[in-house]
């Protein structure tokens, strides 16, 4: 009877390796909402200390807490740009780049911080922070909305397909004497909203990787994410258009 | 006797294994809206392919050689979703829904706004 047993005793260890590995899946892909752009509130304690009595001490401490706020935030990114599954490679590269840049700029910067020992000049590094990086008013948007233009290049290649095979269906409908006059509206209809998304996204990563924090600065940058944003919304807005065209179309020909 | 008895061991063992691939992956798909990857080709036409796993699918061929665990065979295989209809058309909009969820992520990660500022 020492077989049986050993058998049954492997089993239970193979399945027990099985729950604790799936485990270890879903916990690895659970996506770390502690801090990041959501937690503007991450540091004010030190925010209050400083405005209770600015010294060397809270002001240090502040910064220190803002940079660690962005590091987080900035890691983030890093995590959105590795995983998605619409960015180009030489968009990811981009973003991935400045990502890298900004946390290299920022971990000097903190150094200089820890090491400061004049208040005045503690207080315009800590300034520098935002104005030298733009975490979150430049860098962020500038990841997300270029995720999301590639998204709607990536869109425009399945519903290419669609349209291959919903062509495909008007043709041997019509073939067989149906009427396909709604078929085909609907398909054309589809066609043109891709396009017109297709056409606003398009442009988005070029007049987004470029702008620096200094353009940001100087006021030509804000308008120019504003502006990315809200074609991507109309682009959202086509697409999810497209798609109720395609069921239609899809419909009328059964 | 005790041949009859290990080969029962092994079986159980293996009805186990299975029983807890089919319990990990149908987590796995609620997780992700129960979504299998859309631009798999095999998802198409035979999605429950797709869905089972190569450690199921093999443990599902073990258990139908033997007449008496047929039953497990066909409770693990009622465990999985119902296959969906094979059309492409289908398969696309899954995949375009998962972009639009994206692009929906992307703008809201976009608003400079929602930030807060620097």
């Amino acid at each position: 009877m020492k077989t049986p047993i050993r058998s049954v005793l492997a089993g239970l260890a193979v399945a027990g390796m099985l729950v604790i590995s799936s485990a270890a899946v879903v916990n690895a892909v659970s996506p770390a909402a502690a801090d990041g752009p959501a937690g503007k509130g991450v540091c004010a304690t030190q925010a209050a200390a400083v405005k209770a009595g600015a010294s060397i001490d809270t002001l240090r401490a502040f910064g220190d807490c803002e940079i660690a706020r962005r590091f987080a935030t900035l890691n983030q990114l890093n995590v959105k740009i590795s995983g998605s599954k619409v960015l180009t490679s030489s968009d990811g590269a981009a973003l991935s780049g400045e990502v890298a840049s900004t946390k290299s700029g920022l971990t000097a910067l903190k150094t200089q911080i820890d090491a400061e020992s004049s208040q005045a000049a503690l207080k315009t590094e800590v300034r520098d922070i935002a104005t030298n990086y733009r975490v979150y008013l430049l860098v962020a948007p500038k990841v997300n909305l270029v995720n999301g233009a590639d998204g709607v290049a990536a869109a425009q290649v399945s519903f290419d397909k669609i349209s291959t095979n919903l062509t495909a269906r008007i043709a041997a409908a019509k073939a067989a004497g149906k009427d396909t006059t709604a078929a085909q509206a609907d398909l054309d209809a589809m066609n043109a909203a891709v396009a017109k998304a297709a056409g606003l996204a398009q442009p988005i990563p070029a007049a987004l990787l470029p702008l620096t924090p200094a353009q940001y600065n100087g006021g030509t940058a804000g308008p120019a994410i504003k502006s990315a944003r809200a074609d991507l919304v109309q682009a959202r807005g086509l697409l999810k258009s497209a798609r109720a065209d395609a069921q239609a179309c899809r419909a009328a020909l059964k | 006797m005790n041949r009859e008895a290990s080969a029962t061991a092994r079986l159980a063992s293996l009805l186990l294994v299975a029983g807890i691939v089919a319990a990990a992956c149908g987590r796995q798909d609620a997780r992700e809206g129960a979504q299998p990857a859309p631009n798999d080709p095999t998802v198409a036409a035979n999605p429950i392919a797709a869905i089972a796993t190569p450690a199921q699918s093999a443990a599902a061929q073990d258990i139908s050689a033997s007449p008496a665990a047929s039953d497990s065979a066909a409770q693990v295989a009622a465990s999985l979703p119902p296959a969906t209809a094979s059309d492409p058309v289908s398969g696309e909009i899954q995949s375009i829904d998962q972009i639009l969820s994206g692009i929906d992520g992307s703008l809201a990660g976009g608003d400079p706004g929602a930030s807060g500022g620097e």
